[in-house]
């Protein structure tokens, strides 16, 4: 139609509003085989790695031998913003808490950890409207 | 496309609503045909270059010699293309990068591994193994059709242009680029031959990352080098959408029409756009004239509610436009001028951005056909 002509848009992600995907696509697990700081991580490749690992299908789970170093869990995220990932040490921590830190990456958004501004942040603009004084009751409206 | 298919896509018509609407509207359904004549002395023109990306998509030309010719054209079926190469179910399963990807879009049993990597794969010069061109063409109509059809019934009034143009951010190619990359976390394979044989990767693990050929080489971190001589080489957001576009049309053919539909749903339409930025009109005034006579209403009046400094160098102008003694929309600017327009923007915005209550598309099991207006002139 003549006269309407058109601003082009891309549309925006809204993850959880229809599917939901989780943003952990990748952990890697790293170990050495003799270092005494790799003992909660052995232990937990050892007992819990297998059960852990069924219940993410959607996260590939990767171990790695690495001798002389430190344990450590690195994740890596979907997402623009998230693509640096975020790694864990695990040096002398027992089994449960190399678990524990193995949820916190995988229940992550992959993005850093900010105190927020506002308390809300939405697509959306208000459903109410902001304020207006021009559109106050005529009794009520403020008089210099 | 062959002449045969040219003469029938002329005869096109345009019926929103189904013969359930009251007889004696019947005829101001709008038909739209090309005269018959115009075939004759019109020469083939090569074919435009459409305006929106996801256009291109349903129109993708196969410049390939695996297709086998059948005399019968038509007979859509029978087209085949034979391929050297292709990866087994059996293979497929070992790459953990499949394995995720089926499980991060919740894709049922019947979906099988090998049908993703072939998603993945785009049709490459020296490749021999099988590619997503057809799946990407077919996925690019199925998506079109849900994501118009829902448009349809969500915004009834909609101009042909805007709609066309909120089609586009749902399922054009940036749009899905942003699903496929940042969504769904499907890679590139942008990796050489040299540093996979380094990093002592399986061969087959390529093939759970997107292949195709692109326009640019990354030769080193922040040296790229343009320029391709495949014939067969696309942008990265044209790969990217064909991979979804691909993995659509394989729960089609694995799992059918109604999980497709709730796929869509759930991936690409709960996408948010804003249909009320799109517009931009060239004089709104004339615009509501014309439409304010075609639904037989008084012309619009455009009246002062309230203002405030108007002789310093911040006023606000609060305006008016009313058909009669009704309100149709109201406008605020900084100037008389700036706040009628506004005005006029927004009678129209309410007018063409109807939403009816209970939106049902035609594909729903329980639609009913709303009669909401009987259309609008074409200009």
């Amino acid at each position: 139609m003549t006269g309407i002509s058109f601003i082009q848009q891309v549309s925006k992600s809204r993850n959880g509003v229809g599917a939901f995907i989780r943003p952990c696509k990748k952990v890697t697990l790293t170990f050495c085989n003799f270092g005494g700081s790799s003992k909660g991580m052995r232990d937990f490749l050892r007992l819990r790695l297998a059960k852990f690992t069924k219940e993410y299908p959607e996260i590939q789970f990767q171990v790695l031998q690495k001798p002389g170093f430190h344990p450590v869990l690195k994740g890596e995220y979907i997402g623009s913003e998230a693509n640096v990932g975020k790694q864990i040490c695990v040096k002398n921590w027992n089994i449960d808490v190399v678990e524990n830190k193995l949820k916190l990456l995988v229940n992550s958004s992959g993005k850093q950890l900010k105190k927020p501004k506002q308390n809300v942040k939405s697509l959306n603009e208000s459903v109410r409207g902001i304020w207006s004084p021009f559109h106050v009751d005529p009794a009520h409206r403020y008089k210099i | 496309m062959s002449a045969s298919m040219l003469r029938f896509a002329s005869r096109r018509t345009v019926s929103i609503y189904n013969s359930s609407i009251p007889k004696a509207l019947n005829t101001t359904i709008r038909c739209i045909a090309t005269s018959p004549v115009k075939t004759l002395t019109e020469t083939k023109s090569s074919f435009p270059d459409h305006k929106f990306s996801y256009e291109k998509a349903c129109r993708q030309a196969l410049v390939d010699n695996t297709l086998t010719n059948k005399s019968d054209t038509l007979d859509f079926g029978a087209y085949q293309r034979t391929f050297k190469l292709t990866i087994s179910e059996e293979e497929a399963s070992k790459i953990p990068s499949i394995l995720a990807l089926h499980a991060r879009l919740n894709l049922s049993k019947n979906y099988q591994y090998s049908t993703l990597v072939r998603s993945l794969t785009c049709q490459t010069a020296d490749s021999d193994y099988a590619d997503n061109l057809q799946m990407s063409l077919f996925g690019a109509h199925l998506l079109s059709y849900y994501v118009t059809e829902h448009l349809i019934a969500t915004y009834p009034r909609l101009p042909v242009s805007i709609l066309r143009n909120a089609t586009e951010a749902y399922i054009g190619d940036y749009s899905l680029y942003d699903v496929a990359k940042n969504v769904w976390g499907i890679e590139a394979d942008s990796t050489s031959n040299l540093e996979k044989y380094l990093a002592k990767e399986p061969r087959l693990f390529r093939f759970g990352r997107l292949r195709f050929s692109s326009h640019t080489t990354e030769v080193e971190k922040g040296i790229t080098k343009i320029g391709s001589t495949s014939e067969l080489a696309i942008t990265k957001a044209t790969a990217f959408s064909n991979a979804v576009r691909a993995i659509v049309s394989g729960l089609y053919a694995h799992d059918g029409e109604e999980a497709t539909k709730e796929f869509i749903k759930n991936h690409i339409l709960s996408r948010k756009i804003d249909v009320g930025k799109m517009f931009q009109f060239r004089s709104p005034g004339k615009m509501l004239v014309k439409l304010l006579k075609a639904q037989k209403m008084e012309a619009p009046t455009i009246r002062l509610i309230s203002e405030t400094g108007r002789n310093s160098s911040s006023p606000v102008f609060i305006v008016g436009c009313f058909s009669g003694e009704h309100m149709l929309a109201e406008g605020q600017g900084s100037s008389l001028k700036e706040a009628r327009i506004r005005s006029l923007v927004d009678a129209l915005k309410a007018f063409y951005l109807y939403r009816p209550l209970d939106p049902k598309a035609s594909s729903d099991k329980d639609f009913k056909p709303l009669f909401v207006d009987a259309g609008e002139t074409f200009y």
